[in-house]
């Protein structure tokens, strides 16, 4: 396929992608916990939510590996559950943020003037209210459930998409291979989708793996405000539930906030690796 | 640079926010007013008032009107600068916004001139030696406060820094045992600053220190670079005159549409800290549902955040003469 | 317990007589000076008592202004403003004595004229719970220049504990030279209060601290102590603990003792633990709804008592320092508790009850669904609602435990009634009548918080509730409130988990932080540093 910045000889993006190990640390360790997510719940010997299959705040140890809450909760199955909750909250966010973005961005630049202009002014509004006040507000009127703090999420982080999807589709439906394949009578879906899209998609990727992270923080601030899910509870409504505790029992907080730490630290660095594969220009000499 | 046509592009963009603040308005006020919970339940809080009692509350905020008289009558003031008064408070919600204020730009100030600072430098010393140890190391510090929950972040600098070492006080804004004067004061309230400031820091750190990072990859690698180093440029000269200043453009505009989010991402500070800025008080009034304290720092804040881009934009005009105004 | 019942009876049944609270003796004597800084979890709404039940601004102006009585600890009334009383033999008329060298802080004397505006102009027209109390009161006059008269429509026993609850009446004196003429909503001194009390208010630094110091001119003599007074605020209970370990603040009050560190702060010789007696006698409760298919079958309610393990949410929601509730009246109100009417835990009872009421296990062990809501804020009731889902779990009903902020909450719970099973903390005295009867009567089933969003309606309960208040003779009274006890235990509108333990935190080198059993509302005038 044509590329707009062709660089002859383009070494395979594993290579490039693999030159800052940074990156590929990051990926190994996005596997783990993924895996940890999926397979925990099955194989550990405790059910998460489960209250007295321990004694009250027991430190780490064989049976207990990440000790137990003031319940008697075992923390290492409770934690492998609410990374799956946060993962499926950054990740969903994700997905959802990047969908309307690209939707409302690619429409605006595609089609330029008056939708272009209108569905500007509906981004900026959107970059203008301060987001997490307006997360607060919603989670806190609609009611904290995983679902709706999801939703709250991704209404409030596709502007930037939408502004990055217009800039790359105003200069892209300029270029030449696009006015080739218009002259050659294609419709406007497979000129949107067969041509300019996948041209535009690098940055978006790299922002929505970088947005990834910042929905599991964003979750986890507002369920320090008290507005995560207990029946669902995330990673972040674990530090929560365990700040009162923290003290005397360091292990209840320790882990899950590692979890976390490890999660969007891989992301971010994940993200840096996608942006050298993705991006020709920044990449090192 | 002609005065005369910075003036007419900054007042255009003003005039282009007015119905921008309109509609903003407008759907901030639906939102809230859409919300469970009535203000007058906390009003009253855990007390087994009279139903007339609770009646003659509602007339008195106007809560018995119907929905658009409301907005009417709140549009009608708020050209008056009359922001309403607050529910819970029972004050203007003007003053108690500009009394919250100063708090919050003191540490949002601090925050984002030091990690502005700090990611700037960070960026380009990464960028000069990509894939090295000095650049992992370099992504490493500004991504490991960034990675952590705000507020995880500040409970363990408190007990690491104010509880253990003791080094600094845990909250609030002063020390209020033993209050000071003059200079003192001010080296009070700085003692106070440094932890909320720093676990304050870290988001704008890691987004500054990836922009410039990557900004500074791509010009040092354009031709002009190579040139003035053929030249025999002396490095540093290369690097901070030439590069820095086209790599730093994209990265005045990030530091200022971040005003707008590190405006809202206070009130986790704010919390933690026990620090007296607007953050908080914006929390306070969801809690309360204090509709127009609510409404008043939407407003504030859209207005705040749209002043900041116009200046963000006039910064990058000033520092880049390539800049049509349009 | 007939000798418990007597020296009570003494205290809350004060007519002429009365003692002053004398403080325990201390080995040292009180010694002027210092800064106390107490921890509020939240901003004052306003320094103005009559607009507000807000914890946060009685904890502020219950250093500036005074009441007419309070209490002491065993809940009998004891004199502040009011020297002394009496009572009328048929219960009508209240005679209050008024201190004659009480002064405002602006150096204005304080009048029985201040007295009567407050209660006529300020209390009554404006606190959200005089309509609870007040249309009991024919008048309010004053009829000389430091004596005071409150007539009554009909006796009503409480009256007195009415009147030293400032949280339940808003009943401080205000001063009339201040407030009148002015709009009482909106009044200046509504953020600076000019009180009489032992602290003169200085500044309120918003989201900061309110200041206050010592009223050199106080009318009780010799006090306060501290030189200074300040509140400041601190919402992140984690922080606010760390700044109490470190020295930064000096007192929290029971509401913000992480009750998991009080083991750790008892063995602590840098910080005491105080306790002087309850008034609110504060209850947790699970909150059942009256108008659910299931749950309007007593007999399902009753395999709730039996289901849940209280014992185990004591343990682990609140680490063991609260007491199980029995009853729907807290045992520190102990005139008129009876745990006779409590329930075992019997899972085995239980579900023969469930059986029995219709509701057999389904063939995947599982009898019906319900939801369990609690508000953010109080982490040890979110810990007992994952406890009483797991307890019920083993019984076959299926709790989805949802957690809402404090507004939504009271809007679903108590303007919806929509909501299955809630949990609430309400207190229970001083006096039962203005604080449980509200809860529980027919009358009460109001779309307004805090009173019977359950549903719950007994007329055999009601007729009760209706004659108690005027039963002058304390052993009657408690047998009536036994009666009460007994059928509400049998009915649960609400079943009682816990009592809230009543301890505060303080610095070791302060005493008398606490002296009686208002702890979080009461003056500080007796608070010394020890040097």
């Amino acid at each position: 396929m044509t590329t707009i910045t062709h660089i002859p000889a383009e070494p395979s993006w594993w290579r490039i992608f693999s030159r800052n190990r940074g990156s590929v640390v990051g990926a190994v360790v996005l596997v783990v916990l993924f895996a940890l997510a999926i397979v925990a719940p099955m194989l550990l010997r405790f059910e998460a939510g489960r209250i007295d299959v321990g004694p009250s705040m027991a430190p780490p140890s064989l049976v207990h590996l990440m000790g137990t809450d003031e319940l008697g909760r075992d923390v290492f199955a409770r934690a492998a559950a609410g990374l799956s909750v946060s993962l499926m909250v950054g990740f969903g966010a994700a997905t959802i943020s990047t969908f309307l973005g690209v939707v409302i961005g690619g429409l605006a630049g595609f089609f330029g003037r008056s939708i272009d202009a209108l569905l500007m002014r509906l981004t900026e509004i959107f970059q203008v209210i301060p987001r997490f006040f307006l997360a607060v507000l919603l989670v806190a009127f609609f009611g904290a459930s995983i679902f709706n703090i999801l939703i709250a999420i991704a209404v409030l982080s596709w502007p930037e998409i939408a502004r990055l999807v217009r800039g790359e589709f105003l200069s892209l439906r300029s270029r030449q291979f696009v006015d080739a394949a218009r002259v050659a009578g294609a419709s406007r879906t497979s000129l949107i989708f067969g041509e300019i899209l996948p041209n535009a998609l690098g940055p978006v990727v790299v922002n929505a793996t970088l947005m990834v992270g910042q929905a599991m923080l964003l979750e986890a601030g507002l369920s320090y405000l008290g507005l995560g899910d207990p029946t669902k509870a995330s990673l972040g409504q674990m530090l929560q539930e365990a700040q009162q505790i923290m003290r005397s029992a360091w292990w209840t907080t320790a882990f899950p906030g590692m979890f976390i730490f490890l999660a969007v630290l891989s992301l971010n660095l994940v993200g840096d690796g996608l942006t050298d594969v993705l991006n020709p220009r920044a990449r090192g000499r | 640079m002609p005065t005369k046509s910075l003036l007419i592009y900054v007042g255009g963009r003003l005039l282009q926010a007015v119905p921008i603040m309109f509609v903003i308005i407008l759907i901030n006020f639906a939102l809230i007013h859409a919300a469970p919970g009535d203000p007058v339940d906390i009003l009253i809080g855990g007390a087994d008032a009279t139903p007339e009692y609770i009646e003659g509350l509602r007339r008195e905020f106007g809560l018995d009107q119907p929905l658009w008289q409301q907005f009417v009558t709140y549009i009608s003031k708020i050209v008056q600068f009359d922001l309403g008064y607050s529910l819970r408070y029972r004050e203007p919600v003007l003053s108690l916004i500009l009394g919250r204020m100063p708090a919050t730009l003191l540490l949002m100030g601090t925050a984002l001139f030091f990690s502005s600072l700090i990611g700037i430098l960070l960026g380009v010393f990464a960028a000069r030696r990509p894939y090295s140890v000095g650049d992992y190391t370099a992504t490493f510090v500004s991504l490991a406060g960034y990675s952590m929950p705000v507020f995880w972040l500040g409970q363990i600098m408190l007990v690491i820094f104010a509880l253990h070492l003791a080094w600094f006080p845990t909250q609030g804004m002063y020390s209020l045992r033993a209050p000071s004067q003059g200079f003192g004061r001010i080296l009070d309230v700085a003692h106070h600053l440094v932890l909320p400031a720093i676990t304050y820091s870290f988001y704008h750190l890691a987004l500054i220190y990836r922009l410039t990072r990557i900004k500074m990859q791509e010009v040092l690698a354009l031709d002009f670079i190579t040139t003035a180093r053929a030249k025999g440029v002396a490095e540093g000269r290369v690097v901070y005159r030439h590069a820095l200043r086209n790599a730093i453009l994209p990265v005045v505009t990030v530091i200022g549409l971040n005003f707008g989010f590190m405006l809202a991402g206070s009130v986790l500070t704010e919390t933690v800290f026990a620090w007296p800025g607007m953050g908080r008080l914006l929390y306070e009034a969801v809690g309360a549902r204090d509709y127009p304290v609510l409404m008043g720092l939407f407003t504030v804040l859209s207005v705040m955040v749209i002043c900041a881009n116009v200046i963000t934009d006039v910064v990058y005009a000033l520092v880049d003469p390539r800049v049509v105004y349009r | 317990m007939i000798a418990r019942l007597r020296t009570i009876a003494i205290a809350s049944a004060v007519f002429a007589a009365f003692s002053v609270g004398v403080p325990p003796a201390e080995a040292q004597t009180p010694k002027r000076g210092g800064t106390l800084i107490v921890a509020l979890e939240n901003e004052p709404q306003a320094l103005a008592p009559h607009l507000t039940t807000d914890t946060p601004t009685f904890t502020t102006v219950s250093n500036v202004y005074n009441t007419l009585v309070l209490l002491d600890e065993k809940l009998g009334i004891i004199p502040d403003l009011a020297k002394s009383w009496t009572v009328s033999p048929d219960g009508l008329v209240y005679t209050f004595e008024i201190v004659e060298n009480a002064k405002w802080h602006d150096g204005k004397p304080l009048t029985s004229d201040d007295v009567e505006y407050s209660f006529n102009e300020l209390i009554s027209k404006n606190h959200p719970r005089a309509g609870t109390w007040w249309n009991n009161v024919a008048s309010a006059k004053a009829t000389g220049k430091y004596t005071f008269v409150f007539t009554l429509k009909a006796p009503y026993v409480p009256f007195l504990s009415v009147l030293a609850s400032p949280l339940a009446s808003g009943a401080f004196i205000m001063p009339k030279h201040v407030y009148e003429g002015k709009d009482p909503k909106t009044n200046a001194a509504n953020q600076a209060p000019i009180g009489s009390g032992p602290f003169k208010f200085v500044r309120w630094q918003r989201g900061s601290h309110v200041e206050l110091v010592r009223n050199d001119q106080y009318w009780k003599e010799g006090k306060p102590y501290l030189d200074r007074l300040v509140l400041q605020i601190m919402p992140d209970a984690a922080a606010r603990f760390l700044a109490f370990e470190r020295g930064e603040v000096d007192f929290l009050h029971w509401y913000i003792v992480p009750y998991d560190q009080v083991a750790k702060l008892r063995k602590d010789k840098r910080f005491q633990l105080l306790s002087r007696g309850d008034a609110a006698g504060t209850n947790g409760l699970m909150l059942m709804n009256h108008r659910h298919s299931v749950l309007k079958n007593v007999k399902v309610r009753q395999a709730l008592a039996h289901a849940i393990n209280r014992e185990t949410i004591n343990q682990r929601a609140l680490f063991g320092e609260a007491k199980v509730a029995r009853s729907h009246v807290s045992s520190n109100v102990a005139w008129a508790f009876t745990d006779e009417y409590d329930y075992k835990l019997d899972p085995a009872l239980a579900n023969k009850l469930l059986d029995e009421a219709g509701f057999p296990r389904g063939a995947d062990g599982k009898r019906f669904p319900l939801r369990l809501f609690w508000a953010a804020g109080r982490d040890y009731e979110g810990r007992g609602a994952e406890i009483i889902k797991d307890n019920l779990r083993d019984l076959g009903i299926d709790v989805t435990v949802q957690v809402f902020d404090r507004a939504s909450f009271t809007d679903r719970v108590f303007r919806q009634w929509e909501f299955d099973l809630a949990m609430q903390l309400f207190t229970t005295g001083p006096d039962p009548t203005f604080a449980v009867t509200a809860r529980y009567h027919t009358k009460q089933i109001l779309k307004v918080p805090f009173v019977n969003g359950m549903g719950y309606s007994n007329p055999e309960v009601d007729a009760i509730f209706d004659t108690e208040f005027k039963e002058a003779d304390v052993a009657k009274r408690a047998a009536m409130w036994r009666d009460i006890q007994k059928i509400l235990m049998h009915d649960l509108p609400a079943l009682p988990l816990f009592e809230l333990p009543a301890i505060h935190a303080a610095s070791a080198k302060f005493k008398d932080v606490v002296t009686g059993p208002q702890g979080y509302i009461e003056s500080r005038e007796s608070a010394y540093e020890i040097k």
